[in-house]
């Protein structure tokens, strides 16, 4: 490997020689070969003359990077730093390495002596340690290990001396000790307390982690003790530095622990509401055995990315984690919490999952504002009393739906922004008649941007949102929005039509048809007046208005009001057009409805038209493949519907991506037919992928996700798999629990499911409990379109395990309650 | 497992196609790093060839990188790539510099500290020259110069002792000096 040449080797031996001895040597060694001689006599010159040449890295050699190369550890057992005397390492972290060490004087003590590895400004971190001196030595809790000196060792470098911890970090604890989730929240709090303590002292820790917190055990109890305290903020001017990269090095080790207003790295805007996240990231931690972000992937993704997922990224909820490891990881994390996985990630959903959230807001205003108050929450929680951390509801919950669909976050808030600026822009009106006249027309302006706003947010968010209470705020802009258009868009007929137009479309979406007709059909009035009975914008109009009264079951009016779009339409248009094919498969669905066989055959004319004119690759077209497909499947026309699911499929994916609503709830279509035709490992294949991609969009607790569980669930308790059906149908439940609540047609129906497959597997008294739960929420909400049916279900499901449990006489008094309620 | 990982994998285990790979994707990760940076900084703002290096290293290899030798390909690598990236940085804005500006520049210009351009094309050129006969030690040059590794951590990368880096390299420097020197002569019979 060694590259050797005379003229190299000739020129390291005369440079190695007293500068007196080399010409010389030099000459001797040339033996007469005058051109080497020269040669190496150049070199030698050149040598001399090159100063410091080269030696300068492209960067400058005094940049703190260097020292991320393995700065050696200097110290060792048996030296001497200061009046102490190291005895052996016993810990090694990303900053520094850590000694038993023995104080001498003036009392004789073990202590631990920590000295921070990196090539920092020793007296800078000294001063910024002894500005906060005095307020440590005001700490004095069991919880907290005292932080006692600090100063430079004799190569330069800072050193801190603490109390000495012989613990285990809290992490590891808990795992080997198999504490249960109880025990781990008891430790949390006291966790919380000592913290607290500190912030009341005024001391923020700033790198609150697993290693930084280490249990004992006295007299069998666990002890936490936090410590490190003050190191992180002396250490921390570094963070400052315009050198990302030495920030980069602060990071590692700790970047799961960082909160998002450190990962800014700006050093200066920190406060004990940091802390209170890491404290979130610790029980996360500790309940689920990850952190919210995964280090190993935060440190691949490079710097940058890393800051910005802390910054911007929601994590899952704790129940949400737990639900989407690897089935070997969740097992391990139950036992190693003396559990099984379905029982810790129902103790997870609801309470625990707010509370961790809530401590790991992005925004630390919305996080408990002191440790004490997040252990009081947990308190609450183990009391069973309602805790702090609600789920958030309306406007946020909105927020955060809109934020996991990143398409219409933006228009999300505009719209928000639209109705605030509307509000400021009435308030005006009272005032100047001239300035009156042009809020006004910035309000007109405004109003469209809210038509059009709403139109994107629908686009994204619709069919997430739709089903769910996601709705909630949606509902309400809408409301409002409709209260208001009336009053203040009176002298702006078109934008008033515009706005009643688009509204009767995102109220249909929203499965709000009695609104979506009073919209379309105001919308119809002004089209008609501004534009004429034989306008377009009225044939628009009479074709929202068909579809919102087909789904009110108004069939007569759907059907005239379809026919009378299509008619105008046609006579506007011509007999082949985009919106003569649209008019034609409205009609189409009417006419399914009322079971007329001509709403297939119409159904397929408006399809080949839409092959022909927009081609198979559009959205329109998919969408009534997709329908028709669904009808057909319905008929039982099987082979037909599958193809044109594919098709369907195929368009989707091309045109709006697999992680779409609309690929998803094609997939959903497709497995229910598959299902039905009793190919269940298919069936179960594309429900599995339908339920990826929802559970993408919208997170794990959501109708469409909870559809789809309870799909799967059928389906593997159909193939007798009735284990994992039972899992299954644990998610669904838990699923429908956060998305609907509990006092829901759904949840009882995912109760039901699940007392089907236990009652499969013989556990016919737990089957027997749900199906009464199930009864008992059925029997409150009586006014939902199948609630009797529902009802008798839930009986005769209950009557069922009775006899099976042999019961007869309690079987026979329900049943003949049921029929009782028939 | 990354993509680099893998490549990093195989080329500590000898594998010389992941040694080819190695390559362009330590120079497409050093220029997105670069890119990336000088889009999100304030103009003027210059990049730290070292520190993004260093960074591009943790970036490819995360925090699992201690003690295995796809290290020493790493660096190897980056200091090519490194080179690379400040030449053709270094050239382009001669290019402008000297006329040749009226083409639209495609990449983002970057800014780094660094000696000026004019040495650092001249001891590119020279470091050319010299690699033809001086492989090992060019591979010196490059990681001490390009990556600002200590000559000790060099020469460990290396697989020599650190007394022989050090001749290496008082020899690279002073053939390097004196190329450099020569070529900035006038010919002579001008």
């Amino acid at each position: 490997m060694h590259e050797l040449n005379k003229e190299e080797s000739l020129f390291s031996a005369v440079l190695a020689l007293p500068p007196d001895q080399r010409a010389a040597h030099l000459r001797q060694a040339c033996a007469g070969d005058a051109a080497l001689q020269a040669r190496v006599e150049a070199l030698l010159h050149a040598y001399e003359q090159a100063g410091g040449f080269l030696e300068e890295p492209v960067l400058p050699a005094d940049h703190p990077s260097r020292s991320t190369v393995e700065t050696p550890v200097l110290e060792k057992p048996g030296d001497r730093i200061g009046r102490y005397k190291l005895l052996q390492q016993i810990g090694e972290g990303g900053c520094g390495v850590v000694y038993m060490a023995e104080q001498e004087e003036p009392v004789r003590r073990r202590v631990a002596l920590k000295v921070i590895k990196l090539g920092m400004d020793t007296k800078q971190v000294i001063a910024r340690f002894e500005a906060e001196r005095q307020a440590l030595a005001l700490m004095d809790h069991p919880n907290i290990a005292k932080v006692l000196d600090a100063g430079a060792t004799g190569t330069g470098r800072p050193f801190f001396v603490m109390e000495l911890v012989r613990g285990t970090r809290i992490t590891d604890f808990c795992d080997e000790h198999q504490l249960p989730p109880r025990a781990r929240l008891d430790l949390f709090t006291q966790i919380c307390r000592a913290i607290q303590h500190a912030h009341q002292k005024g001391i923020i820790h700033r790198d609150i982690k697993p290693s930084n917190i280490l249990v004992t055990l006295h007299d069998g109890v666990p002890v936490p003790k936090v410590i490190d305290f003050g190191i992180a903020k002396a250490t921390a001017g570094r963070l400052t530095d315009h050198t990302v990269f030495t920030a980069f090095e602060q990071f590692i080790g700790t970047p799961a622990y960082m909160s998002p207003e450190q990962a800014e790295m700006s050093g200066l805007d920190v406060d004990t509401r940091s802390d209170i996240y890491s404290l979130g990231v610790l029980l996360y931690e500790l309940l689920t055995g990850q952190t919210p972000f995964d280090t190993k992937e935060l440190l691949q993704a490079g710097l940058d990315a890393m800051r910005r997922t802390i910054r911007e990224k929601e994590p899952a909820q704790p129940s949400t984690r737990l639900r989407t490891m690897q089935n070997s990881d969740l097992t391990t994390v139950a036992r190693q919490r003396q559990t099984q996985a379905p029982r810790l990630i129902h103790l997870m959903c609801g309470d625990l999952d707010w509370i961790v959230m809530k401590a790991l807001e992005k925004d630390r205003t919305r996080r408990y504002e002191t440790a004490n108050g997040f252990a009081a929450d947990i308190q609450r929680h183990l009391r069973d009393e309602p805790v702090e951390a609600r789920r958030p509801g309306g406007f946020y919950r909105l927020q955060k739906a809109v934020r996991r669909n990143k398409l219409a976050f933006a228009a999300a808030g505009a719209v928000v922004l639209a109705l605030a600026a509307g509000l400021t822009a009435s308030t005006w009106m009272f005032f100047r008649e001239r300035e009156a006249r042009q809020r006004a027309d910035t309000e007109a302006v405004k109003s469209q941007q809210v038509a059009q706003f709403l139109q994107e947010m629908l686009d994204g968010v619709g069919p997430s949102v739709a089903l769910g209470r996601d709705t909630t705020m949606l509902r309400e802009i809408l409301d409002k929005t409709a209260g208001r258009i009336g009053k203040e868009l009176a002298n702006e007929p078109e934008v008033e039509a515009e706005v009643c137009s688009t509204l009767g479309k995102v109220y249909q979406a929203i499965s709000e048809y009695e609104k979506a007709e009073a919209m379309h059909r105001r919308a119809l009035d002004l089209r008609k007046r501004l534009y004429g009975s034989e306008s377009k914008q009225v044939a628009d109009s009479l074709n929202g208005l068909a579809g919102a009264l087909r789904s009110q079951n108004k069939l007569a009016g759907a059907e005239a009001a379809a026919r009378s779009a299509l008619d105008l339409r046609r006579k506007l248009y011509g007999r082949e057009h985009p919106d003569v094919a649209e008019s034609l498969f409205t009609l189409s669905l009417v006419l399914q409805s009322e079971g007329l066989e001509e709403g297939e055959t119409t159904g397929r004319e408006a399809l080949a038209m839409q092959r022909k004119l927009l081609g198979n690759d559009d959205p329109r077209t998919a969408d009534s493949l997709n329908v028709l497909g669904y009808l057909l499947a319905k008929k039982g026309k099987f082979a037909e519907a599958e193809a044109m699911f594919h098709e369907s499929l195929a368009t989707d994916e091309k045109v709006f991506g697999q992680v779409h609503p609309q690929t998803a709830n094609t997939l959903d279509n497709l497995a229910t037919m598959l299902a039905r035709e009793e190919k269940f490992s298919e069936a179960e294949a594309v429900v599995r992928q339908a339920l990826t991609i929802q559970t993408n969009l919208y997170g794990n607790n959501h109708t469409e996700v909870a559809n789809s569980l309870t799909d799967l669930g059928g389906i593997l308790a159909k193939e007798g798999r009735l284990a994992e059906a039972e899992t299954v149908d644990h998610q669904a439940i838990e699923s429908y629990r956060a998305a609907v609540g509990e006092t829901h047609p759904l949840y009882a129906a995912a109760l039901s499911n699940l007392g089907v497959a236990l009652e499969k597997q013989g556990r016919l008294a737990e089957a027997e409990s749900l199906f009464r739960q199930s009864l008992v929420l059925r029997q409150t909400f009586p006014y939902t379109p199948n609630a009797s049916n529902d009802v008798s279900r839930s009986i005769r499901h209950l009557a069922e395990v009775l006899r099976q449990e042999n019961r007869p006489a309690e079987a026979e008094a329900l049943t003949n309650m049921n029929n009782g309620t028939k | 497992m990354s993509e680099a990982t893998r490549i990093l994998e195989a080329a500590g285990r000898g594998d010389p196609r992941a040694a080819d790979e190695l390559l362009p994707l330590v120079y497409q990760e050093l220029r997105q790093l670069a890119a990336h940076k000088m889009a999100r900084e304030n103009p003027g703002h210059t990049l730290q060839p070292t520190a993004l290096v260093h960074e591009a290293w943790l970036r490819l290899t995360g925090d699992e990188n201690k003690g295995w030798d796809g290290r020493a390909h790493f660096f190897g690598a980056a200091a090519e790539a490194m080179r690379r990236i400040l030449i053709e940085n270094a050239r382009r804005k001669a290019a402008l510099r000297h006329g040749g500006g009226q083409q639209r520049v495609e990449l983002t210009d970057l800014e780094f500290t660094t000696p000026d351009d004019d040495q650092l094309l001249a001891v590119n050129e020279a470091l050319e020259k010299f690699a033809v006969e001086n492989k090992l030690k060019a591979e010196l040059v490059k990681l001490r110069y390009f990556t600002g590794l200590t000559l000790g951590e060099a020469a460990e990368l290396l697989g020599i002792s650190e007394p022989t880096a050090k001749r290496y390299w008082a020899y690279a420097r002073a053939w390097l000096f004196h190329e450099i020197k020569a070529a900035q002569k006038p010919p002579p019979g001008l």
